[in-house]
């Protein structure tokens, strides 16, 4: 389309409107008034309007509405003024309708500084013809000057753009407004709920395409609320325009430990709402700290800034913001607004860092491959708290001020087979160079001519190496000039590091005490929406960290991070094959049995052969239910089918009990394969498997060990019956992490391994029935069972909960993929398929010499496992020993 | 305003209350609880017992309750009766002129929206319009928009229009849900959009069918569509070829305002239009003033919603007048709401103290203290009128007084004179809720306060809001 996309801007708080002004500044900057340039690069009607005064004036102000505390903007100095003032003459006429004398008072004028007083005289030596000052190539030192941002404001607003609230005072220590909910009250004072609204509908009616909204907000004080308050307005009113928020935190505020934990309140109910309403958010910070006390500031190469000081470090992110922005404001209308929001937050993670290099270490005289191949990487730095920008999902970056001139040196000797000697724009080498500096999946490079325009009142806080056009230069700069452009890159990133900023955000505000808290809950936040909050941030943790499993069956992203995943699955499932072989009760199973009343051939022709048959049935069946259902749902069932086998013994088992028992024993036996090809299944990488075998096979064989281990040793020791006091209620608690859970055949780790804890409470008055049996065995058996809940349950409801927050943004992209997986088929032809693929399979595998024969060394070995088991129970008779013997076989 | 003194803060929280129930009288209660208590300071520095002190106000309120109910003037209020109110509220606000205008565009824009289920004053709209002088005010029988139409072709001036106000998005935006296109050439993308884009044409295609419907060429009649959401230029194109007036951006509160006041119901689809939904206005016409615009809905047939349209000079004047307009309805409304008004001027003050101090004497006791402060308290409204005015506040009460106690009807501070007057004649009235409210609130705040032991200096948390 080739119209505008119009932007409306809003910004709430006094950081913000530091931020705000800045940028105001530069686009005021990059204005050109000249008719013969050629056209900008930058559409700057995306965020400005026309209007015509009172006058019948044009004037072209920013679409833009920005509220603040009262006081905490002066009387808009002189120069701001006339833009929509009207002709006095109207007045008299009004002062004739009353008929009482009129005095004047007039109000004092507040002292300007430097710089606005030259900006009055350039205005009147236009008009007088006198000797011109030139702003753009004075040196101001405005450091001091700048206590609010009111004072370097150069850009001129719309009367409708400053809302000023009137309840609080602006530094008022008296009364502060440093909570969420006071914002959350203030929203419906008359001021924002009826004339900021209505402002914004102004606004909002002139747009014939408006985009969306840029909106930011101090995410440290009351205005978090209030933002959050018009953030739902704008969701009802316009639900369908694209709303990206920017949190921003000053690194300037008075460290007191209180208000540190309030802030971290303040940030976390702010974000957990820009989850719900904003389309992505930005947060921004020059500390890395950000809500917290840090020490770690921003450090960049060539500026030497005060972190203290907001004049300083809001120009900084105004030019973050100005620069990453770039891509959807420019003319050449290559994206837009919905396009970035779509592409940096896939799968609902609306968080994304932000990032700045400013200027860019770039030599005068140069060339952009020169600069890329020897510099220090990473290119940029976060600009987020707690980020880091590695580890990124999705990236845009952004770099202005380097133009096609300066791509290659002049003398470069190009190399037909080398792709950077061939790219013909600034964006396609640095595309190039960031696909081979950094794994990053999908990036998207936009490159402007226009640098940054850094006059005054920019603060002058560039190195002294910068020349007056930004570039590096070996000599420094003399006193009396001024850095009138510079080079930047700035980027957004989804990254994973984000999950870092929650983790610590999710602490931090946990910590807060509810005696604190009260004080918040005065302004009526409830105790319960605040825990909910909190539990909301988690599931923001969550889908931070899901992103090892997208990386499975996402290839949208081209993630193939094999190298650390298949380490994580294989040490899961290691783990659990390990406990799940830890069945002390087995070696004895038989003399348990026999301690139970049985005879030895009960045990052996109604008790094991149901267990062996049973096992015989569900190996072939598991092996396709297995398939069928993904594994997981298998995994989980066998830990209870173990759980049961030894439940069923409690008591005294009749012998249907333990034949049942003799079946689910199958069941958790033949299972086994569900792991195993789980396993196969999570690692995609064939080189691991011989690897991943080895290792689970060594873990079942150590935990069989140590299962044989530990019950020879309480066998032969007696150990069970100096601690168990006969007549006790023995109560046995027991808790097992289960880190494997699953979720549409994926796999994914929390962070939280839910923890199963089962309580086996089992009475037994020990002496009386268990007089019959030896005490070696009652010692045996019950120490097997707390033994036998290794095996894994899930806290459903947890998850359940989590996925229903996933499953909405990942649904689209998930279901694409599986039907481009599995060609989606009537269920009969899918049968029918399976049925082919299966004997194929068969076919193939026993033509296969070596899987021939390592069933054959399979068999002997479990013959021989088999034989030993047997030996063991020594009182068998030969017949039936080798009746066994003879069914292993056949196997 | 931020208030530290905790009784301060409950005195100014009372006079919010009380401008939030009935929108006047906040002053009133500030007086006259400051009042109370300095009459009962003196009381109980001779050693009075607050709690004797404030049986003996509850008591008084009664009787004043009672005095309130004689002395109201009943029956259902007149237009003449309304305008007096009206000016009566009004003067105090604003310029004398003025005033008298005011009053007469406000007791129009009252009996105008006034239904049988009662007032709603959400349906007096006021538009602020900085142009002109503040007597240039007016009442519009109609609406007045703050936007215009924003297409070139469109018509600026319409008669006997057709108004249909609707709630549906008639421009190409993201969809509602998440979701992409799938596309593989530029052909299908193109396609996409296409289809996206018909969708929109579609819904304008069906307003385009009902105005061609309801306005067959030659009959006179024309078509305005006003829009809650927003309408595209193409959409704008289209509605302009037809000679409709697109509006877009309504401002929410003026889609139930237009139905009343021109018929017909806003949709929320454009699906079944029928000839129902339409309103009617007699003329629809733009007035542009630099960049903002107005839209002018007039002549409906009967309008239940009216706009009142302030002009001004300059801010500050839009903003007082607005505020004495807010005042006026109010006090219009609460008129005609009790079915009755009070004389004003400090007439009920005056008859109460008189009544009063008769009252004292039937009762025994320490409990006539309280009576007697009451009524000394009260007299503290016709005090402040007669100083306000310039005139000695002893004088002027001595004179009331004497005058009370021979006139049979009730008697006034003359504002211009410094004398007695009728209020009744000079068509000065008060709202009947409106005193009674005083004297409820103002006894049970200053009782309360009087009865408490000590006041705790609460944490600083406790004071704000």
């Amino acid at each position: 389309m080739n119209s505008t996309r119009e932007i409306i801007t809003l910004q709430f708080g006094h950081y913000s409107n530091f931020i705000g002004t800045h940028f105001w500044n530069l686009q005021e900057a990059s204005f050109t008034y000249d008719e013969n340039s050629k056209p900008l690069e930058i559409c700057h009607d995306v965020l400005y309007r026309e209007g015509v005064n009172l006058k019948g004036e044009v004037t072209y102000t920013p679409r833009m509405l920005c509220v603040d505390l009262k006081n905490s903007f002066y009387q808009l100095p002189d120069v701001h003024r006339g833009l929509y003032d009207l002709n006095c003459s109207n007045i008299d006429e009004e002062i004739l309708n009353c008929s009482t004398t009129i005095q004047t008072i007039q109000e004092e004028k507040i002292p300007s500084n430097e710089f606005f007083s030259d900006l009055a005289k350039q205005e009147l030596s236009i008009d007088d013809g006198d000797e011109k000052i030139n702003i753009a190539e004075k040196v101001y030192n405005l450091d001091n000057d700048v206590k609010i941002w009111s004072d370097f404001l150069k850009a001129r607003f719309h009367p409708r753009t400053i809302t000023s609230i009137d309840e609080y005072k602006h530094n008022d220590s008296s009364n502060e407004f440093n909570n969420f909910s006071q914002g959350l009250t203030l929203w419906d004072s008359y001021k924002m709920k009826e004339i900021w609204t209505d402002n914004l509908r102004l606004y909002a009616e002139e747009c014939d395409y408006l985009q969306g909204f840029h909106i930011s907000m101090d995410s440290l004080n009351g205005f978090g609320g209030l933002a959050c308050k018009a953030l739902e307005y704008l969701k009802d009113e316009y639900s369908n325009k694209n709303i990206i928020a920017m949190p921003v935190m000053s690194d300037n505020y008075i460290l007191e430990d209180e208000n540190c934990e309030l802030r971290a309140v303040n940030t976390s109910l702010l974000f957990s709402s820009l989850f719900d309403h904003s389309n992505m958010f930005v947060p921004l910070t020059t500390s890395s700290g950000g809500w917290t006390k840090s020490q770690n500031h921003l450090d960049l190469d060539y500026l030497s800034y005060k972190n203290n000081l907001d004049y300083h470090s809001s120009a900084i992110l105004a030019s973050a913001i100005d620069t990453f922005t770039l891509g959807y404001r420019s003319r050449s209308d290559n994206d837009s607004m919905q396009n970035m929001c779509t592409r940096l937050t896939p799968l609902g993670r609306k968080a994304v860092s932000a990032s700045i290099q400013l200027p860019l270490g770039f030599e005068s005289k140069s060339n952009l491959l020169d600069y890329l191949q020897n510099a220090k990487l990473p290119l940029w730095q976060p600009i987020s708290p707690h980020c880091t920008t590695e580890r990124s999902v999705a990236q845009t970056i952004v770099m202005r001020g380097i133009t096609e001139s300066m791509l290659y040196s002049n003398n470069l000797i190009r190399d037909s087979k080398n792709p950077s000697h061939h790219c013909t724009s600034a964006s396609a080498l640095l595309k190039l160079f960031i696909s081979f500096c950094d794994h990053v999946r999908m990036t998207e490079v936009h490159a402007f001519d226009s640098s940054l325009e850094t006059i005054a009142p920019f603060p002058n806080i560039f190195a002294q190496s910068i020349n007056q056009h930004g570039f590096v230069e070996s000599f420094s700069r003399s006193s009396t000039s001024v850095v009138a452009k510079s080079t930047a890159i700035s980027g957004l990133h989804n990254s994973n590091s984000m999950r870092d900023m929650f983790i610590a955000l999710k602490d931090d505000s946990s910590k807060v005490k509810g005696s604190k808290l009260s004080h918040m809950f005065n302004y009526g936040i409830d105790v319960m929406d605040y825990k909910e909050t909190i539990e909301n941030l988690l599931v923001l943790n969550g889908l931070f960290l899901l992103t090892y499993t997208q990386r499975f069956y996402l290839n949208y992203f081209r993630i193939m991070d094999t190298s650390k995943n298949w380490k994580t699955v294989s040490l899961l499932v290691c783990v659990f094959a390990m406990v799940r072989e830890i069945r002390p009760i087995e070696p004895f199973f038989t003399s348990f049995l026999r301690s139970m009343n049985f005879t030895l051939d009960q045990i052996n022709e109604e008790i094991y052969a149901v267990g062996t048959y049973s096992c015989l049935v569900l190996a072939v069946v598991i092996f396709l239910i297995t398939d069928y259902f993904r594994y997981k749902p298998l995994i989980i069932a066998d830990g209870i089918a173990g759980i049961l086998t030894y439940a069923l013994l409690l008591g005294t088992p009749s012998l249907y009990r333990v034949q049942m028992e003799q079946v689910f024993f199958g069941f958790f036996y033949s299972s086994e394969v569900a792991f195993t090809t789980y396993l196969y299944a999570k690692v995609d990488d064939k080189q691991y498997y011989q690897k991943i075998t080895s290792l689970v096979k060594a873990s079942m064989l150590f935990g069989r060990f140590l299962s044989g281990f530990i019950a020879q040793t309480i066998v032969s020791t007696h150990l069970l019956n100096e601690f168990l006091s006969p007549d006790d209620p023995f109560c046995i608690t027991s808790r097992s992490n289960a880190p494997i859970s699953n979720f549409r055949g994926g796999f994914r780790c929390k962070n939280e391994y839910p923890w199963c804890i089962i309580k086996f409470k089992f009475l037994r008055n020990l002496s009386k029935t268990r007089k019959i049996a030896s005490t070696s065995f009652v010692t045996l058996w019950s120490l097997v069972l707390p033994k036998v809940e290794h095996s894994l349950y899930f806290h459903r409801n947890k998850e359940l909960t989590l996925n229903n927050k996933l499953q909405q943004p990942i649904g689209v992209i998930i279901d694409d993929n599986i039907s481009n997986n599995v060609p989606r088929t009537s269920k009969v032809n899918k049968f029918k398929e399976v049925k082919q693929m299966l004997f194929d399979d068969f076919q193939s595998a026993y033509k296969n010499t070596y899987v021939v024969k390592k069933c054959f060394w399979w068999i002997v070995a479990v013959v021989g496992h088999i034989i030993e088991h047997l030996i063991t129970l020594s009182s068998l008779s030969l017949i039936r020993f080798q009746r066994i013997f003879k069914f292993y076989g056949k196997m | 305003m931020q208030i530290q003194h905790p009784t301060a803060s409950l005195i100014a929280r009372a006079s919010t209350a009380m401008d939030d129930a009935t929108g006047d009288g906040t002053t009133s209660t500030v007086l006259i609880i400051g009042e109370l208590l300095k009459q009962a300071e003196n009381l109980i520095s001779e050693g009075v017992h607050p709690r004797v002190l404030t049986e003996g106000m509850i008591k008084a309120r009664d009787k004043a309750l009672e005095l309130l109910e004689k002395i109201k003037i009943e029956g259902k209020p007149d237009r003449q009766r309304l305008y007096d109110v009206a000016t009566t509220s009004l003067r105090t606000k604003v310029d004398k002129k003025l005033a008298d205008q005011m009053a007469d565009i406000c007791v129009d824009a009252v009996l105008n929206v006034q239904r049988e289920d009662g007032i709603d004053l959400h349906m007096v709209e006021l538009m602020e319009m900085q142009h002109k002088t503040s007597t240039a005010t007016t009442l519009v029988r109609g609406l007045v928009l703050d936007h215009g139409s924003r297409h070139p072709d469109m018509p600026r001036n319409v008669e006997n229009a057709y108004i249909l106000t609707c709630n549906v998005s008639m421009e190409y935006e993201k969809s509602e849900v998440n979701s992409g296109f799938f596309y593989k050439t530029a052909e299908e993308r193109e396609k996409l959009a296409l289809a996206e884009r018909d969708f929109i044409e579609q819904r304008v295609k069906k307003v385009i069918e009902l105005k061609r419907k309801v306005c067959p060429p030659g009959s006179g009649k024309s078509f305005v569509v006003i829009n809650q959401k927003g309408i595209d230029p193409y959409s704008l194109d289209m509605l302009a070829k037809e000679g409709i007036i697109g509006l877009r951006r309504a401002k929410r509160r003026n889609m139930e305002r237009l139905s009343l006041a021109c018929g017909g119901s806003a949709v929320n689809s454009v699906d079944d239009l029928t000839e129902d939904v339409l309103g009617y206005a007699g003329s629809v016409y733009e007035y542009v003033l630099g960049e903002n615009k107005y839209t002018f809905v007039e002549d409906c047939k009967n309008p239940l919603s009216v706009t009142i349209l302030i002009k001004a000079p300059n801010k500050y004047t839009l903003t007082q007048i607005k505020d004495a307009i807010h005042d006026g309805l109010r006090a219009i409304k609460n008129s005609i709401d009790d079915g009755a008004v009070v004389p004003g001027a400090g007439a009920f003050e005056i008859y109460a103290w008189q009544e009063l101090q008769k009252y004292k004497d039937e009762i025994k006791g320490k409990s006539r203290l309280g009576i007697q402060a009451y009524a000394e308290a009260l007299l503290i409204i016709p005090k402040t009128i007669s100083i306000n005015s310039g005139f000695d506040a002893q004088d002027m009460i001595v004179k009331l007084q004497e005058e009370c106690r021979e006139s049979v009807g009730p008697v006034g501070v003359n504002v211009d004179s410094g004398e007695v007057l009728q209020p009744v004649d000079a068509g000065i009235f008060d709202n009947y809720c409106v005193k009674k409210q005083i004297l409820n609130s103002c006894t049970i705040i200053a009782s309360n306060l009087l009865l408490v032991d000590e006041i705790m200096r609460a944490g600083m948390s406790s004071l704000k809001g």
